[in-house]
């Protein structure tokens, strides 16, 4: 028996020994990753319409151009599959892929900057258990000059710097949970927050409401002491947030992807800590928009007029005489932030395209509104609008028929 | 002034309970998939007989595989119009089945679209495609795989008559241009390429004239015939 030999079996028996304990610890780190995975909804940019989980391909559009999403599964060539877990830290913290390569910030590593390492590294953990896509990359299609990587140094510099969260002791431990998912994984300043010209939020604004590039649809305030969260009661944000619809309203449009691929699957601790971090934040007026219109009461006064009309026939049978809806199957429009925020985007949309609310697990045959785009003028879709904007004590301002042809050319 | 007052109650309370069986037989229970899915009979028809816009196809009576097949290529992105991929992205499969189900049970009309008020000679040349297709332009007939009523052949073979002419032109266009696809041998895309415009216009002037039908049970011969396309004829 050589010592070698020797020295072979008792590896091998401390391995045996030991495995059972890797194996269930690497399972808790797994599953801990996916769940944090899904709070960032990672799979929703890094999976294209179709396409294999995690294999990249989706394009981001942004007034710059179209970033595409790369392959994070572990595949060794077109994906991370190489990384160590270091380089995957430095992604999300630093917004710097090896090599140096710097990110651009449609990837929210301006969010995830708060993500702790030891979250990182679950996420890590998860991703290397994907199956791995041989999914190559696309190029991205940008302008000049924001083509040009090396560039988001000076952005980085402007706009960026990696962070970590630091706890409040004051207060509880459930909204210092909170304030962690929201400013970090949750990245929901990536949409809630108007964005300058160079695409960068700024902190003074956080949540504040913003437009989403490209894609005009307005993710309102969180914050505003008008149009905030500030009267919904915990229960019902959590609602929103796991099921996609609430006894103030019902997500469409980008929220109900991110309910869909991402916040249906909080716990209802997570859920209740993030309705209690938002709902603790300084409240604030909404800030002015370069959308904001003026219209003339006399003007404002004929559109809520046809749109009570129009309203009567084509929408009370669902939402109800007073805007009251029906709980659990139809929005109210009454007190509903979407359909009075600032930027009118939400509402004329929603009327035009019409859509099914987002399935979850609670609510997995859901209703739908129809369409009104090929049987309403622009000045019937504004009329209603307006009128639904005016009534039952909502206070939003009037929508030119002008305005809708921004949207409806979106179509 | 008494037997008076006695009648009046009486009958408007007949009234109202004609009123209310009638309210019943009109709007369907709230807790209804008629209810819930507003949105597809709001552009599809409300017993799914085809829209107010032209562009928008009946679906009553379609094979439910085919419904299905639809509703996941618009979820892929493999089918594209936009307002479509929006409604069915976040509905599970299960629902989508449903959904199928629904306007798969739910009797042909037995009406065409109306046509376009084309030139006889036109519908005729369409009629002959459709029906017989053309041998010197390796051109299989549309009844073929369609059925020989046009009407489709369970279980995932579309019915195309009494669709609206602008949808199966649009349709023909798309298989033509690659924006409808198949799998691989991808046959409507050689039927449009080898259709070419004009012949296009006509298969879709006539089949607007005709009437919309239950799909017919497979065959062999449609089994033969679709045996030929990639995926065994599956959408
Ligand atoms: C809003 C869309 C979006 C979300 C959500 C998102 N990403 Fe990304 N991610 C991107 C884009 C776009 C890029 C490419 C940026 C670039 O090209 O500079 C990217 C790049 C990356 C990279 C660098 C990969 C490489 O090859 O350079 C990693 C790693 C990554 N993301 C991981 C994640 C993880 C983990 C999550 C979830 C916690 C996540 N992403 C969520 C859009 C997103
Ligand atoms: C068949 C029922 C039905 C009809 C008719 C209908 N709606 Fe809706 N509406 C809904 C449903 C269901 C939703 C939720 C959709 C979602 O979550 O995406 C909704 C959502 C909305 C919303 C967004 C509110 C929120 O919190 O999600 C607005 C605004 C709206 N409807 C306005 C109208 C107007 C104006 C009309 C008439 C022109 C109308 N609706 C007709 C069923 C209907
Ligand atoms: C991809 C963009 C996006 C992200 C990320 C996002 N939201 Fe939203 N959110 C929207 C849009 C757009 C709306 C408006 C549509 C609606 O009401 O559903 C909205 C609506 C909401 C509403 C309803 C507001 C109201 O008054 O009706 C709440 C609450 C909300 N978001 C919370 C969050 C939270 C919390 C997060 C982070 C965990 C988050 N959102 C992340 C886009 C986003």
């Amino acid at each position: 028996m050589s010592p070698r030999w020797l020295r072979g079996i008792f590896a091998l028996l401390l391995v045996a020994a030991l495995a059972p304990v890797h194996a269930a610890d690497d399972a808790a780190l797994v599953a801990k990753g996916e769940y944090l995975a899904r709070i960032g909804d990672c799979v929703s940019c890094h999976t294209a319409r179709g396409g294999e989980p995690f294999a990249g391909g989706r394009g981001i559009p942004t007034p710059f151009g179209t970033v595409y999403a790369p392959n994070i599964t572990p595949d060794r060539t077109h994906g991370i599959g190489a990384w160590s877990a270091d380089d995957f830290w430095r992604a999300l913290h630093e917004g710097v892929a090896p090599g140096g390569v710097l990110l651009y910030p449609a990837f929210p590593y301006t969010s995830y900057t708060y993500v702790t390492r030891e979250d990182a590294d679950a996420i890590y953990a998860y991703l290397r258990t994907v199956q791995p896509a041989s999914h190559k990359n696309r190029e991205n299609d940008l302008r000049f000059p924001y083509s040009v990587r090396a560039l988001l140094l000076g952005w980085q510099g402007l706009y960026f710097k990696p962070a970590t969260f630091a706890p409040d002791p004051r207060r509880s431990p459930a909204w210092n949970r909170g304030a962690y998912l929201v400013q970090g994984l949750g990245h929901c300043a990536a949409c809630h927050s108007p964005r300058n010209a160079m695409g960068a939020t700024d902190a003074e604004n956080r949540y504040a409401g913003g437009l989403i590039p490209e894609q005009d649809w307005y993710a309102p305030s969180l914050n505003s002491a008008e149009a905030g969260l500030g009267t919904w009661s915990e229960d019902e944000i959590a609602a929103l947030l796991k099921t996609g619809r609430s006894a103030r309203g019902a997500t469409f449009g980008p929220m109900s992807e991110v309910v869909f691929h991402s916040l249906q699957y909080l716990t209802d601790a997570d859920a209740h800590a993030i309705a209690t971090y938002l709902k603790s934040l300084p409240q604030q007026p909404e800030p002015r928009s370069a959308r904001d219109v003026y219209v003339s009461r006399s003007l404002a006064a004929r559109l809520t007029t046809r749109g009570a009309e129009i309203y009567r026939k084509e929408c009370a049978g669902c939402h109800g005489d007073r805007g009251e809806g029906v709980a659990g199957i139809y929005p109210p429009l009454a007190n509903n932030q979407a359909v009075t925020a600032r930027v009118p985007a939400n509402p004329i949309r929603i009327v035009m395209q019409g859509g099914f609310q987002v399935a979850t697990a609670a609510n997995p045959r859901p209703y739908s509104m129809p369409s009104f785009a090929d049987r309403m003028s622009d000045d019937d879709v504004a009329a209603v609008v307006t009128y639904i904007r005016a009534s039952w004590g909502n206070k939003g301002r009037a929508v030119l028929p002008d305005e809708i042809k921004l949207y409806r050319s979106g179509e | 002034m008494r037997p008076r007052t006695r009648y009046v109650p009486r009958t408007a309370l007949a009234a109202l309970a004609l009123g209310a069986a009638c309210a019943v037989a009109a709007a369907p229970a709230l807790d209804s998939l008629e209810r819930r899915i507003a949105a597809c009979t709001g552009c599809h028809g409300e017993r799914g007989q085809g829209g107010r816009n032209d562009y928008n196809p009946r679906l009553e009576g379609q094979p439910e595989g085919y419904m299905y097949a639809q509703l996941k290529h618009y979820q892929a992105g493999a089918r594209a119009y936009p307002r479509m991929e929006a409604m069915v992205q976040f509905l599970p499969d299960a629902y989508l089945h449903e959904i199928a189900q629904y306007f798969a049970a739910l009797p042909p009309s037995g009406q065409a679209a109306g046509g376009v008020g084309a030139a006889p000679a036109v519908l005729e040349r369409g009629r002959t495609l459709a029906l017989r297709g053309d041998a010197a332009r390796k051109l299989d007939a549309c009844a073929s795989c369609h059925g020989s009523e046009l009407s489709g052949v369970l279980p995932t073979s579309p019915g195309i008559a009494g669709q609206p002419y602008a949808y199966l032109s649009a349709q023909l266009g798309a298989w033509q241009s690659g924006t409808r696809r198949a799998a691989h041998p991808d046959c409507m895309a050689a039927v449009a390429h080898r259709l070419g415009g004009r012949d296009m216009q006509a298969v879709a002037a006539w089949l607007s004239t005709q009437p919309a039908r239950a799909p017919q049970a497979m065959d062999a011969a449609t089994r033969e015939a679709l045996s030929r396309c990639g995926n065994g004829g599956a959408p």
